[in-house]
């Protein structure tokens, strides 16, 4: 869940679908914190509080949505906005942080008044600082000014030559403008450069997704999994792009990552359980089709798709009443597959 | 051929799009062929807001195709719809042809309806889909055979958009990631 979920805030694209601006205790927190719900959920529980008034529950909300590096501007601004307006004092010496969080939030949902307003307030507090410039460049691309944004950001370059933020914004730009294969250029030049960047290979992954590359998606992927050896969603990730990719040797591939996957998490990983099914399903009938390697079908596709199949109707049992019928009926019919192969 | 869209079809494309405002979305269309020379769509199952990839794509399909043959509308699969990453974008991606082609397989009048990221809003004056069509193997074009139901559909949006709907909007990235929620959004009320 958490490489789609996190949003790291170097790699705002600042192009979207347009949105108009909308108008505790400390126990509590720790247990919102602590619960097993997923980032995405946690975010809309701080919220929930948060909704309940009082400047420490918007705080917190803040505070979970910059660790955590998830991208919900609507409520950074919502509750944000009365936050650094009203309570400046009981933020102390974090203010500024909080600010710049709300004025990014004010780029990201297009908001220019208040991206004006918030961006001279700051200017007159830090003048000539390195970091306003950067949040100047990062006005001008929200406005869509993107050369003058890329200008501003290859001046910062000059006089800092390894920022890695500016090289980030200038590939974001070149996404933003729809020229991905320069994007893909700049982010292979800064890869060579900041290897190290996982966040980066994430977000080159997805832009080779897009563009329909996925071999190189793979490559990337493949880095992420090197990098972070026990995350079960890269696997997971990896198995889906070579599944795509297709043909009989990608297929067990996949169904060797699936597998990973699940014994890394099997209690929340329902993704890999249904691309197990279909690698299961789609190697049975390649098999079938082609009188080769009956006994694969039969014995490993088979059992996968039996531990599959259990797993499955498992969760299910918690679900609506249509979902639960439609899912066991397309799990059934998939199943005689491998009936079928048997005989 | 015409396609008349509902406001529940209508709606939900447009909530997918907002619940999802820095990703592309996509789904696929339900509805029936009324006439011969006119198509109904009455809802869609919104699928992704990741770039689509065939495992789970296929598994969704099946579970739609069972969905449409113990439906008691008898919807039927009649198009894809998609909107792209970035605001103006426009471009027909590959995945998003192969889907709309595939379709056409079954269907030979499916349709792609693509999002104008440009005329989303939180108070909708035009609609904001375009639709493609495909004669005989040649390429996606656009057409301007896309008509409303009902006169009202832009204000039932605005509503559902005014409501926050967006918030408990499921699609099947979001089941996947909590098999509780369910992509048929009956509980979204439109």
């Amino acid at each position: 869940k958490q490489w789609y979920q996190r949003r790291v805030r170097g790699w705002v694209v600042s192009n979207k679908k347009e949105k108009e601006k909308k108008e505790t205790n400390k126990h509590q927190t720790n247990q919102i914190e602590m619960s097993s719900s997923n980032p995405v959920d946690k975010v809309h529980q701080y919220a929930e509080k948060a909704k309940g008034g009082g400047w420490s529950a918007a705080k917190d909300l803040l505070r979970y949505l910059r660790h955590s590096r998830q991208r919900f501007p609507e409520l950074v601004l919502k509750y944000g906005v009365p936050l650094v307006e009203n309570y400046s004092s009981k933020l102390g010496n974090e203010f500024w942080e909080y600010f710049e969080m709300v004025l990014i939030a004010a780029f990201d949902c297009g908001d220019d008044e208040l991206s004006e307003k918030y961006l001279e307030k700051i200017r007159k507090q830090f003048p000539g600082s390195l970091r306003v410039k950067k949040l100047e460049g990062m006005h001008l691309e929200s406005q869509g000014k993107f050369s003058e944004a890329a200008q501003q950001y290859t001046a910062i370059l000059k006089e800092s030559p390894t920022d890695a933020f500016c090289m980030k914004r200038q590939i974001s730009i070149f996404k933003a403008k729809g020229e991905f294969q320069t994007a893909v250029d700049l982010f292979n030049t800064y890869l060579q450069i900041f290897m190290a960047d996982v966040e980066a290979w994430g977000e080159l992954a997805n832009l080779h997704l897009s563009m329909g590359n996925y071999k190189q998606a793979a490559v990337c992927y493949e880095e992420l999994i090197l990098s972070a050896p026990q995350n079960y969603l890269y696997y997971s990730k990896y198995a889906e792009i070579v599944y795509t990719i297709g043909g009989i040797d990608n297929f067990r591939l996949a169904r060797k990552y699936f597998s990973h996957s699940l014994s890394l998490n099997d209690k929340t990983n329902t993704r890999s359980l249904m691309g197990l099914a279909a690698c299961s399903y789609a190697i049975a009938s390649h098999s079938h089709k082609e009188s080769r390697n009956k006994d694969e079908g039969k014995d490993i596709s088979g059992e996968l798709f039996g531990f599959v199949q259990t797993r499955l109707e498992d969760i299910y049992s918690n679900a609506e009443g249509t979902e639960k019928t439609i899912f066991l009926g397309v799990l059934y019919k998939m199943s005689e597959i491998f009936f079928y192969v048997e005989k | 051929m015409n396609y008349i869209i509902s406001p529940k079809a209508y709606s939900k494309i447009i909530l997918h799009a907002h619940k999802y405002p820095f990703s592309p979305v996509n789904g696929i269309i339900l509805g029936r062929l009324s006439s011969k020379d006119t198509v109904n769509i009455e809802d869609v199952i919104p699928l992704f807001h990741t770039h689509t990839l065939a495992p789970i794509f296929e598994i969704a399909m099946m579970q739609i195709e069972e969905y449409c043959n113990k439906s008691e509308d008898k919807l039927i699969i009649v198009g894809h719809y998609h909107a792209n990453e970035i605001l103006d974008d426009a471009r027909l991606g590959m995945m998003t042809r192969r889907i709309a082609e595939k379709l056409q397989g079954e269907f030979t009048d499916a349709c792609l309806i693509m999002v104008d990221n440009t005329k989303l809003s939180l108070h909708p004056k035009e609609s904001a889909l375009q639709l493609y069509t495909r004669k005989n193997g040649s390429n996606w074009e656009q057409s301007p055979s896309l008509r409303f139901s009902n006169a009202s559909t832009l204000r039932l949006t605005e509503e559902d958009l005014q409501n926050e709907k967006w918030n408990k909007f499921v699609d099947f990235d979001l089941h996947l990631d909590n098999p509780s929620k369910s992509w048929l959004n009956a509980h979204l009320d439109l």
